[in-house]
Parts: C-alpha cells; sequence; structure tokens
C-alpha cells in the first residue's frame, strides 16, 4: 500500500473507488472494516455471518457509491448498510426481531444501581451485550453504541418510537443487571 | 445522560477491538476482484455497444452526405493526397491494435469472436464510407466522415486495449494470489 493512497483523503478515494480502482478500494475497506465488522457482531453474535455482511456491505457501497450525496460521513451511510444487511440476516434466521417477544422486566425506574460505572470495562459490556437476547441487544446496541436515536431506530426495525423507548428501558434495566451480577462476582 | 451512557462513550472506541478472522483481506480482496472483473467484463461490452452506435451515426452520416451529394465538391488533389495519407496513418493504427487485441486471452472464444465482429462491422460502415466518396471524389464531407471513423475507431480500440489490460493483470494478480 502506497504512503500517498494511506494519507489521501476519504473523498479522493471514493472517487477512485467509483472508478473500480481495487486499490482504493482496499484502501477504503482497510481504514473502515474494524468498526463495521464490530457493529454486525454485535447485532448477530456470529463472527462469520458478521465478517460475510460486512465485506458483503463494502461491495454494495462501493456498487452504490453515486447515490451517496456526502450529506453524512461515509461511515455513518457505511455504518447503515451495514445494520440493515445484518438486520436481513436475523430476519432470514427465522429469528424476527419481535421486540414484545422479549421477557418483561418490572418498569421500576431504579435501574442506576450499579452506581461504580466507572468499574465497568469495555470488555465487560461487550459481554453482557453477548448475553442478552436478541432483541434486547440490537435496540441497546443501535441507541447506545451507535448514537440512533428512537425515530431513527424506529425506521430502521419498522417499530414504533414509542416501541423502541419501551424496549431499550427495559434492555438497559437487563443489561444494568447483568453488570451488576458481573460486579458481584468479580 | 446517565452514568451508564456517559461511561459507554468513555469505552466506545475500545468496543470495536474484535477482528474478523485470520484472512479477511484476502477473502475480500477476491470478492472485490470477482466483482470487478464482472463489472470490467461489462465495461468491455459497453465498449462495444458504443462502437456500434457511433459507427450507427457515421453510417447516417453517409446519408446525409449522400442526400447532399454535389452540393460541396472539392476538385482539389492535394486535399485528396493529404486525405489518402491520412487515412493510411490511420488504417496502419488499426492494423497494429487490431493484432494488439487478437493477441490477448478473453474470458471465453466467445467473448473474443464478439468483440471481433463488432469491430468488424464497424468497417462495413467504413465500405459504406468508401464507396459514397467514390460516388462523389473529393466531397469534403464525407472525407471527414471517414478520417472521423479512423478516430474514432481508434480511440475505442484504445479503450478496448486498456480494459483488457486490467483484466490482464487482475487475471495475473489472482494467478499470484493462488500461488502464495
Amino acid at each position: 500500500m502506497s504512503r500517498k493512497l494511506n494519507k489521501q483523503d476519504i473523498h479522493e478515494l471514493l472517487k477512485r473507488c467509483e472508478l473500480n480502482d481495487n486499490a482504493a478500494q482496499v484502501e477504503v475497506y482497510r481504514r473502515y472494516y474494524r468498526s463495521m465488522y464490530n457493529i454486525a457482531l454485535r447485532l448477530l453474535d456470529d463472527s462469520s455471518e458478521a465478517e460475510d455482511v460486512m465485506q458483503e456491505s463494502f461491495l454494495s457501497a462501493f456498487q452504490k457509491l453515486d447515490s451517496y450525496s456526502g450529506n453524512v460521513a461515509f461511515g455513518a451511510w457505511l455504518k447503515r448498510i451495514v445494520i440493515n444487511r445484518s438486520l436481513d440476516v436475523i430476519k432470514a434466521r427465522k429469528a424476527i426481531i419481535s421486540l414484545d417477544a422479549v421477557p418483561e422486566v418490572s418498569d421500576d425506574e431504579s435501574d442506576e444501581g450499579y452506581v461504580t460505572y466507572k468499574d465497568i470495562s469495555a470488555d465487560d459490556i461487550r459481554k453482557s451485550f453477548q448475553s442478552l437476547p436478541e432483541g434486547y441487544r440490537i435496540v441497546l446496541s443501535l441507541y447506545l453504541i451507535e448514537g440512533y436515536d428512537h425515530d431513527e431506530i424506529a425506521q430502521i426495525l419498522g417499530i414504533t418510537s414509542a416501541t423502541s423507548r419501551t424496549q431499550y428501558h427495559r434492555a438497559r434495566k437487563k443489561l444494568v443487571g447483568m453488570l451488576n451480577e458481573l460486579k458481584a462476582v468479580s | 445522560m446517565s452514568d451508564l451512557e456517559k461511561r459507554l462513550l468513555e469505552v466506545r472506541d475500545s468496543l470495536d477491538t474484535e477482528e474478523p478472522a485470520a484472512g479477511h483481506m484476502r477473502r475480500f480482496q477476491q470478492r472485490l476482484q470477482k466483482g470487478s472483473g464482472q463489472s470490467r467484463r461489462m465495461n468491455l461490452l459497453h465498449s462495444l455497444q458504443i462502437a456500434a452506435s457511433i459507427a450507427v451515426i457515421l453510417a447516417a452520416g453517409v446519408v446525409i452526405v449522400r442526400s447532399s451529394k454535389g452540393s460541396s465538391k472539392m476538385a482539389a488533389t492535394p486535399a485528396q493526397t493529404e486525405f489518402r495519407e491520412t487515412t493510411q496513418f490511420y488504417a496502419r493504427q488499426v492494423n497494429q491494435k487490431y493484432t494488439e487485441i487478437s493477441g490477448f486471452s478473453f474470458n471465453s472464444e466467445k467473448e473474443k469472436e464478439v468483440l471481433l465482429q463488432e469491430l468488424s462491422n464497424m468497417d462495413s460502415y467504413y465500405q459504406d464510407l468508401l464507396k459514397e466518396l467514390d460516388a462523389n471524389p473529393g466531397d469534403e464531407r464525407a472525407m471527414n466522415a471517414l478520417i472521423q471513423h479512423y478516430q474514432i475507431k481508434v480511440q475505442v480500440m484504445d479503450q478496448i486495449i486498456a480494459q483488457l489490460m486490467q483484466l490482464k493483470n487482475i487475471n495475473t494478480g489472482n494467478n499470484e494470489n493462488n500461488s502464495i
């Protein structure tokens, strides 16, 4: 990989990608693959499927670069493709994202039981996410980690904003409970 | 923002540390090249379509020239001499490029056949133009149409050679990857 390509502005790289420049496409992949893979992995909880979705998302993005307006960062645009493809895989598993099917949790608002959040490591959070029911994991990932608001999550998942909020609060309580358990064990 | 959300923001970058299985970069490049190969094959066919379209446009030009024949005849021999030299120059170029294209290995014999057939079809329009010029010796528009025909044909052939070269490089790259 040339030094010049390494330092090239993303917009210049994307122009080259549009012309099917393989070196530029590989450079874009090199820059974004890790974050895109982790997004897919959090949603799918399967490393093989996550790699497949991640790579197919890059190919799809390169094919439809002419529709990328540049109004949002390329990473954000690509992330949306990864999320949509991940959700397609989840649907194809026949595990339709049934947000109402996840276990009920008390609506008690005192979910801030974990008072020492500074003790929580990234690894604790990763493990807890992996243990969450799929529906909870998806909503929490999209809201807490990917930074979407409830209107955007509603659009992505095809649910109402109110449902997204409700499920988020339930999922969050579940996560806090898990983090508490982790701390109690350690 | 709650303490949990604040903490997640603090560790956000540390959450993206998982790596795909070893060899993912190679697997991606393979997918990429497979896709690009298809895309470039389409570009090649696209070039042929362009060539065919241009040839049709030039043929239409012949009709226009024919319909207005006699209106712009040139008797000047120097112009005809210059025209002959120009066409001889382009004819040599076309022959060289034709030989170059024939020497490439194609994905299939069918593809090669289609490509060379399309180039030959362009020549049939050239023959029409020559007949038109015979009927109207020294006609400036007919001579210009013939030179334009050659220029466009050379450009199209250059484009085809560039794409065949890219395909060749991809195939060479694939073979190198496979041998590693």
